[in-house]
C-alpha cells in the first residue's frame, strides 16, 4: 500500500540520520586529539551499496562531510567491492581522496548482511601529527608534510592490520594519538554497523535499495522544486585573500539554470609553492555547503541532493591543486569558498545572505622541537558577517563547524598559557546591522622555551571581512610576537623564550548603512564596550 | 504521623499526603507570582479534607520549577561575574561554534550576565594549581565599590583552574564579604562544581548565583508561612538528581533543584519501580510540549552530571546553557501532544520541536489553533474520543482536527485519506520517541530490550505500546494516580547527595596518600549533608565512583568501587575494569596508553526506606463484568485499516482483571492503548500492567 510504505520510508530515512548522529557520538567519545573530541573536527555518513552517501551525521564539520560524499567511491576504484570480506574496514589519508590534506584520515567500512555487501559506513577525522614538517605551509610538495597511506586494509576480517598502524605511529610525533583517532573511526563505523543491523531486523529488510531510492527521490524532488524558484542566470562575486605572500583572487560565476547550480571557479588564481593550495574535492564541498545552507538547509545532506550542485575548475588552479601541491592549510582557500558562493546568491536572495565572516579557521599551532618537546593545537575564531535583520555573531566558527578547545584543556595538555583571551572592540563592521566581534588572544609559554608558530592559517590580515548593502567591513586580522615582529606571510616563525604571540582575529562585515542603525543598539554596543564612543 | 508532598508546575500545585498506608492528593491551581500562596491553600484543603491538623504533619518534601522558569525567563537576580583579568568573555564566546550546520540564522544563548557586569581581576593559577598572581586587595576593594553602586544582588566568581586550587577565589570572597552588605550573595566556582572547562564551570556559578536570591526569599517565606500555619516538622526539597535535600543546602546551591520538575515525574518512576521490583526501566513522560525519557536501574534513575537548560531548539545540544551538576539523566524530546505536525521541505512528516502548548492548542481546542498536532491525529483515528478529554472537560472539536491535517498533511502528500494522514502523524512521532530512547539508552551502553517502559502524562498512556513495538520491549506499566505522580513519587524520594572534584591525573602516578585524603574529604562531605537530611550514621550508603579515560581522550567511562583507592593493588583492580570496560564498549584497546583518572564521585544515599504503601482500596475482584465494555473504532496502522477496540473506563477496573488486546482504557486525563497482541492486567496496587502475549499462549475465555 503506498501511504504505508510512504510512513515507513520516511521512518527509517530518519533512522539513518540517527544512526550516523549516534556513530558520531562515538567518534567524538573514543578520539584523543582535542580538536576531535572538544571542538568536532569530525564527519560521519552512511553510503548504499553502489557508494552514494545516504545519510550523514548532523554532527561535525562541512569539509569533512562533504568530501566524504565523494571519497567513498574513490575507495572503491581502488579495493573493488568483491574484494571486501565481512569485519573488513578500509583507511586513507590521501588528500585528494579524503578530505583535502595529510591530517585527516578517512575510513570505511563495509556493511555485510546476508553475505552481501548493503553499503557502507564512512568517518573522518583529524589527527594531529602524521610526520614530516608538522603542521605549517612551508612544505614545497605534499612529500613532506606528512606520510600518506594509500587506500589500504585497516582491517582485515577480524585482524587489525598492525603493521600499517606502526608505519602511521612511527612516523608521528604523538603515536599514540594516531593510533587512538585512526582505531576510533574503525570503532564508530562498527557502532553504526551494528545499529544498522537492528534496523534492517525489526524492519524486515534485506537491503538498502528501496530505502536508497526513496531518500534519492525524495531529495531530488526537493531539490527541483527549489531551484525552480530561484531567479536563472550568472550571478558573480570575487574575492581576494592573503595568500602566502601574494594575493590570491577568487572568483566564482554561479550559474543558476533549469536543473541545476553551476559554480564556475575558472577564473580563480593559480596553485601556489606553499602548504595553502585547496585540492579540488575540498573546494567542491565548501562550496557545495554553501549553497545549500543557502537555498535548502532544512534538506538533509546525501548524493542525490548534492548532485544537484555542480562546480568547475580546470586542474592546477589554487581551489583544484593537484599532487604533488602542498596542500597542509587548505582550508585558507576552501573556507573562504561558502562568503564566496554567498555573494552570487545575494544578488538573488538577499534576504537570506549575511555579509563576510572571517572565513578560514584561525589554527594556532604551536610547537617546541627541542628538550620534552610539546606539540599545541587550538583554533581562533573571528566574527561572523551580520544578517538582513540581526548583528553577526562574534567569535563563532564559520563556515567550519570547529569550535575551540577550552583554554583549560589546552593548558593542561601543554606548557603554555593564555593571558587573554576576549573580545576584541571595534572589530566588527558597522552597519544597519554590526558584524560579528573577532577576538584578542595572548599567548606564552611557562617553562622559559623557545616556541614556533605557524601562520599558516592566518588568513584576512591584510583585509578585514567585506560588509553588504552599504555595511563596512570588519577588521583585518593581526598576528605579532612580542619582540615587535609582525607576521606577514603564512610562514613560520619563531616565539623567543619569554616573548608572547598577540593574534587577533578578524570582525564580520557589517550589513546595511551605518546610518540606519538603531539608537538603542548604539548605546548597548557602547555600554557593553563592543564599541569606543 | 503523616507525610506530604508539594509538587508546583507551571499550571498545577499537587499535593499528596499520606499515613503510611493510604495516599490522598489534591490539586490546585499554581500561583505564580508567590508560588508558596498556592502551596499553603493546598496543603490547607487537603488537611481539612482527610481531618487532620498540622501539628500531625512531620515531614514535608517539596518541588519545585521556579529555579528552573527563573533561568529560561531571565528572570532571576542582578547578577555580576568576576573572572581572571583577560578572559571577560567566556560566558558570551561559549563554544565559539553553530549547534546547527546549515542554518544560517541560529540564536546562540544569551548569557546570564550581560557583559558590563563581568569584572576582571588580575590573578592567574596554572592548570597545575600553581598560583602566579595573587589578587590585589586594593583591586577587590575598588571592584567592591563599584558592585556596590551598580546595586548587584548577587555576584559568582570563578578563575580559571580553581577547580585545582581554590586559594585566589577564596582570597576575593572573603575579602568581598567582609565590605559588602551581607544580602549580597556570594558563590564561588570551585564551589559549585569543581570541574575543569572554564566555561561549563563558569556557566553553573552563574546560574547559581542568578537564581539564589529569588531562591533563598521564597524558600524563607514558605518556611515562614507554614511555621506560621503551626507545621512543626521537617521540611526537604526534591534535587535535580531526584534526591531530597534540606533547605539550608537549596539556598547555598538552588541550581541544584533546576531539574526538580522532571526528577518528580521520574521519582513516580522509581517509586512504581522499586514497588514491583523491576530493575531495569525507563520512564517516559509524554505531556503538551515534550517527551522525556530516563532510563533506571534498581529502580534509581541513571545519574548524569551535565545538561543544558533553556534551549533554544529542545532537540538541539549545543542550544542552551551548560550546567554542571549531578541531574537525572534525562532526555527530552520536543514531541508531545501539542506538537506541530507539518510536511519538510523534502516531503517528509515532520513533529515538533515547535508546539501549540494549551493555548490555543490543538485544532480540536478549538480555541483558535489550526494546525495539526499529535492530539489532532490521536482524534481522527480514534484513539481518544471527543468527549471526557480531561478534568476540565474541554471537549474536543473532530472536525477541526480533520481540517488541518486534511489542509496541511493528506493534501501535501497525496493520501488517500485523513486517516491515513493522522496515522503517519502517530507513527512518525512515534519513532522519534522511540529512536530517541534508543538512542539514549545505546549512549549509555543498554541493553534496551531488557527493560520495562513505565509510561505517564497525558500522552505516555496513548503512545507506550506503540514505542514499545518499535523498540522491542515486552512489559509496560500504566502508574496509578499518575495525574499527581511526581508528588507521590516525592514521598518515597530517598535522601541522596553527590559531589564530584577533578582529578586529571595518570593512574600510575597517583599519589596514594593524597588522593585517599580526597576521597576522605569528600565522603565526609557528602555524608554530613546526607546526615543533616536526618538519615542516622548508619543508615547512609555511600558510593564511590571514578571517571577514567586513556590518557589524551575527552569522554569518561564511569568505574564503580568498591572500597577506596588504598593500596597499589586497588589501582591495578581499578586499572582491569577499565580496559575490560572499554573494550566491551568500543571493541579495542589501547595498550601502550596511560589510563587517567579524570574524577572522583561520591555519593551518599539513605540505605533503606520504609516500605511505600502497599494497601489499597481496590478490591481483590476478579468478577468479570460483561456490560463495561463498548466498543470503538480505531485506525490501526498494523492493521492497514479500521479495527473494533474493546473500550473500558479505568475506573471499572479492579485487581485481578485481564483483557487481551485491542482494547482501549480510558480514564480523566488520558486513554491506554492496547493493540493486538498485546494483553492487559490490573496489578494489586492499581497499576495497570501490560504484557506481549508469548507466542503460543493460550488465549483464555474473556479474550473476546
Amino acid at each position: 500500500m503506498k501511504n504505508s510504505k510512504y510512513i515507513r520510508n520516511s521512518i527509517i530515512w530518519n533512522q539513518l540520520i540517527s544512526i550516523c548522529e549516534e556513530q558520531a557520538n562515538v567518534l567524538l567519545k573514543v578520539a584523543f586529539g582535542a580538536l576531535v573530541r572538544e571542538a568536532g573536527d569530525i564527519s560521519a555518513g552512511i553510503f548504499n551499496n553502489k557508494g552514494k552517501m545516504l545519510a550523514q551525521a548532523v554532527t561535525g564539520t562541512p569539509g569533512h562531510v562533504n568530501t566524504m560524499a565523494e571519497a567513498v567511491p574513490k575507495f572503491l576504484k581502488e579495493i573493488a567491492p568483491e574484494n571486501l570480506s565481512k569485519g573488513d574496514a578500509l583507511i586513507t589519508n590521501d588528500p585528494w581522496i579524503g578530505a583535502g590534506h595529510i591530517f585527516d584520515f578517512v575510513v570505511v567500512s563495509p556493511i555485510f548482511f546476508k553475505n552481501k555487501i548493503i553499503g557502507y559506513f564512512a568517518s573522518t577525522c583529524h589527527v594531529v601529527d602524521v610526520g614530516g614538517i608538522g603542521w605549517s605551509a612551508e612544505g614545497k610538495s605534499f612529500f613532506e608534510e606528512g606520510i600518506l597511506i594509500p587506500v589500504s586494509f585497516l582491517r582485515k576480517k577480524k585482524s587489525i592490520n598492525e603493521s600499517l598502524l606502526k608505519i602511521i605511529t612511527a612516523n608521528s610525533r604523538v603515536p599514540n594519538e594516531a593510533r587512538g583517532d585512526v582505531l576510533s573511526l574503525m570503532s564508530c563505523n562498527d557502532a553504526g554497523i551494528n545499529r544498522l543491523i537492528d534496523l534492517l531486523k525489526e524492519n524486515s529488510l534485506t537491503n538498502l535499495l528501496g530505502t536508497s531510492k526513496f531518500i534519492f527521490d525524495q531529495s531530488r524532488i526537493s531539490m527541483k522544486k527549489i531551484i525552480s524558484k530561484l531567479k536563472k542566470g550568472i550571478f558573480k562575486n570575487k574575492t581576494q585573500l592573503d595568500g602566502y605572500d601574494t594575493p590570491i583572487n577568487l572568483e566564482a560565476e554561479l550559474e543558476i539554470t533549469d536543473k541545476n547550480i553551476l559554480i564556475n571557479l575558472e577564473k580563480s588564481s593559480k596553485a601556489t609553492s606553499r602548504g595553502i593550495n585547496c585540492p579540488f574535492n575540498y573546494s567542491v564541498a565548501y562550496a557545495s555547503y554553501g549553497v545549500k545552507a543557502a537555498i535548502a538547509p532544512e534538506i538533509p545532506n546525501n548524493s542525490a541532493t548534492l548532485s544537484f550542485i555542480k562546480v568547475r575548475a580546470p586542474s592546477g588552479l589554487i581551489v583544484s591543486a593537484i599532487k604533488p601541491s602542498p596542500v597542509t592549510a587548505r582550508h585558507v582557500v576552501g573556507q573562504a569558498l561558502p562568503d564566496l558562493v554567498l555573494g552570487c546568491l545575494h544578488h538573488i536572495i538577499p534576504d537570506k545572505i549575511p555579509a563576510e565572516s572571517s572565513g578560514a579557521l584561525w589554527t594556532i599551532s604551536l610547537r617546541h622541537d627541542g628538550d620534552q618537546p610539546f606539540n599545541s593545537l587550538n583554533v581562533a575564531l573571528g566574527g561572523m558577517g551580520a544578517k538582513h535583520n540581526e548583528d553577526g555573531l562574534s567569535t563563532t566558527a564559520f563556515p567550519s563547524g570547529v569550535g575551540s578547545i577550552p583554554i583549560e584543556i589546552v593548558e593542561n595538555e601543554a606548557p603554555i598559557l593564555y593571558e587573554m583571551k576576549e573580545f576584541m572592540k571595534n572589530s566588527g563592521g558597522i552597519g544597519k546591522y554590526r558584524g560579528g566581534l573577532g577576538q584578542k588572544i595572548v599567548i606564552k609559554c611557562i617553562e622559559n622555551k623557545e616556541m614556533k608558530i605557524s601562520a599558516a592559517a592566518f588568513e584576512k590580515i591584510t583585509k578585514g571581512p567585506s560588509g553588504l548593502k552599504g555595511g563596512l567591513s570588519g577588521s583585518a586580522g593581526q598576528v605579532k610576537i612580542s619582540d615587535g615582529t609582525k607576521i606577514k606571510d603564512k610562514g613560520m616563525y619563531i616565539i623567543p623564550k619569554g616573548k608572547k604571540v598577540i593574534i587577533i582575529t578578524p570582525g564580520g562585515g557589517g550589513y546595511g548603512n551605518p546610518k540606519d542603525r538603531d539608537q538603542n543598539q548604539i548605546k548597548n554596543d557602547i555600554k557593553f564596550g563592543l564599541v569606543s564612543k | 504521623m503523616y507525610k506530604i508532598a508539594v509538587d508546583i508546575g507551571g499550571t498545577f500545585t499537587d499535593i499528596v499526603l499520606t499515613n503510611g498506608n493510604e495516599a490522598y492528593s489534591e490539586k490546585v491551581l499554581t500561583t505564580n507570582f508567590n508560588p508558596e500562596i498556592g502551596a499553603i491553600k493546598g496543603i490547607q484543603s487537603i488537611l481539612k479534607k482527610i481531618g487532620i491538623s498540622i501539628n500531625e504533619i512531620n515531614t514535608i518534601i517539596h518541588g519545585t520549577t521556579l529555579a528552573a522558569n527563573s533561568i529560561i525567563q531571565r528572570k532571576g537576580a542582578k547578577t555580576a561575574f568576576i573572572t581572571t583579568n583577560g578572559f571577560r568573555d567566556i560566558l558570551e564566546m561559549q563554544y565559539e561554534k553553530r549547534f546547527d550546520q546549515y542554518n544560517l540564522n541560529i540564536k546562540l544563548p544569551i548569557p546570564l550576565v550581560p557583559r558590563d557586569l563581568r569584572f576582571t581581576l588580575r590573578e592567574r593559577c596554572l592548570s597545575s594549581g600553581k598560583i602566579i598572581l595573587k589578587p590585589k586587595i586594593n583591586e577587590i576593594k575598588i571592584l567592591a565599590k563599584k558592585l556596590i553602586s551598580l546595586k548587584i544582588e548577587a555576584i559568582a566568581i570563578g578563575f580559571l583552574h580553581s577547580y585545582n586550587n581554590a586559594e585566589n577565589e577564596l582570597f576575593v570572597k572573603n575579602t568581598l564579604r567582609k565590605i559588602l552588605p551581607p544580602k549580597i550573595t556570594l558563590c564561588t566556582s570551585h564551589q559549585i562544581c569543581p570541574e575543569v572547562r572554564e566555561y561549563e564551570r563558569f556557566s553553573t556559578t552563574v546560574a547559581n548565583s542568578f537564581v539564589r536570591p529569588l531562591m533563598i526569599r521564597y524558600l524563607d517565606s514558605l518556611k515562614k508561612s507554614l511555621i506560621k500555619l503551626g507545621f512543626k516538622g521537617k521540611m526537604f526539597l526534591i534535587s535535580s538528581d531526584a534526591g531530597i535535600t534540606t533547605i539550608s543546602q537549596s539556598k547555598k546551591f538552588p541550581i541544584r533543584l533546576v531539574e526538580s520538575g522532571p526528577a518528580g515525574g521520574v521519582a513516580l518512576a522509581s517509586y512504581v519501580s522499586k514497588s514491583l521490583n523491576e530493575n531495569k526501566s525507563i520512564s517516559l513522560d509524554i505531556g503538551g510540549t515534550t517527551a522525556k525519557i530516563c532510563y533506571l536501574k534498581n529502580g534509581n534513575a541513571i545519574k548524569e552530571r551535565k545538561f543544558e537548560i533553556a534551549r533554544s531548539d529542545i532537540s538541539k545540544k549545543g542550544s542552551g546553557l551548560p550546567l554542571k551538576i549531578p541531574s537525572i539523566d534525562l532526555l527530552e524530546i520536543g514531541a508531545g501532544g501539542g506538537s506541530i505536525a507539518k510536511v519538510d521541505d523534502t516531503g517528509r512528516i515532520k513533529i515538533g520541536p515547535e508546539s501549540m502548548g494549551a493555548n490555543p492548542g490543538p485544532s480540536c481546542y478549538n480555541l483558535g489553533g489550526r494546525k495539526p498536532t499529535i492530539t489532532d491525529a490521536n482524534l481522527i483515528i480514534g484513539r481518544i474520543t471527543e468527549k471526557k478529554f480531561s478534568d476540565n472537560s474541554i471537549s474536543l472539536e473532530k472536525k477541526n482536527s480533520n481540517r488541518a491535517i486534511k489542509e496541511n498533511i493528506e493534501k501535501v502528500l497525496n493520501f488517500n485519506s485523513t486517516e491515513w494522514a493522522a496515522v503517519g502523524i502517530i507513527e512518525i512521532a512515534e519513532e522519534f520517541m522511540a529512536n530517541s530512547v534508543r538512542t539514549h539508552g545505546i549512549e549509555n551502553g543498554k541493553k534496551i530490550q531488557d527493560h520495562t517502559l513505565i509510561a505517564t502524562g497525558g500522552g505516555g498512556p496513548l503512545h507506550s505500546i506503540g514505542i514499545a513495538k518499535k523498540l522491542g520491549l515486552k512489559k509496560i506499566i500504566i502508574p496509578k494516580m499518575a495525574g499527581v505522580g511526581s508528588a507521590l513519587g516525592f514521598l518515597y524520594t530517598q535522601a541522596n547527595y553527590e559531589i564530584a572534584k577533578s582529578i586529571l591525573k595518570i593512574i600510575d602516578e597517583l599519589d596514594l596518600k593524597k588522593i585517599n585524603s580526597i576521597i576522605h574529604q569528600l565522603i565526609l562531605k557528602a555524608k554530613n549533608t546526607i546526615i543533616d537530611t536526618g538519615v542516622t550514621k548508619n543508615n547512609v550508603k555511600t558510593a564511590l565512583t571514578v571517571e577514567a579515560r586513556y590518557k589524551g581522550q575527552g569522554h569518561q567511562l564511569r568505574i564503580g568501587l568498591s572500597k577506596s583507592l588504598k593500596t597499589h593493588h586497588d589501582l591495578k583492580e581499578l586499572k582491569n575494569k577499565f580496559i575490560k570496560k572499554y573494550k566491551k564498549r568500543y571493541g579495542f584497546i589501547m595498550p601502550n596508553v596511560p589510563i587517567e583518572i579524570v574524577s572522583i564521585l561520591v555519593s551518599c544515599s539513605q540505605r533503606k526506606k520504609e516500605e511505600p504503601f502497599n494497601k489499597t482500596n481496590l478490591t481483590n475482584s476478579k468478577v468479570y463484568k460483561k456490560n463495561i465494555i463498548k466498543y470503538n473504532r480505531v485506525f490501526d496502522f498494523s492493521c492497514n485499516g479500521w479495527v473494533n477496540y474493546k473500550t473500558i473506563d479505568r475506573e471499572n477496573l479492579n485487581f485481578g482483571f485481564k483483557i487481551y488486546g485491542p482494547a482501549l482504557i480510558r480514564e480523566n486525563q488520558t486513554t491506554t492503548i492496547i493493540p493486538k497482541h498485546w494483553k492487559l492486567s490490573i496489578h494489586r496496587l492499581g497499576h495497570l500492567i501490560i504484557k506481549k502475549i508469548k507466542k503460543n499462549e493460550k488465549l483464555k475465555i474473556y479474550s473476546k
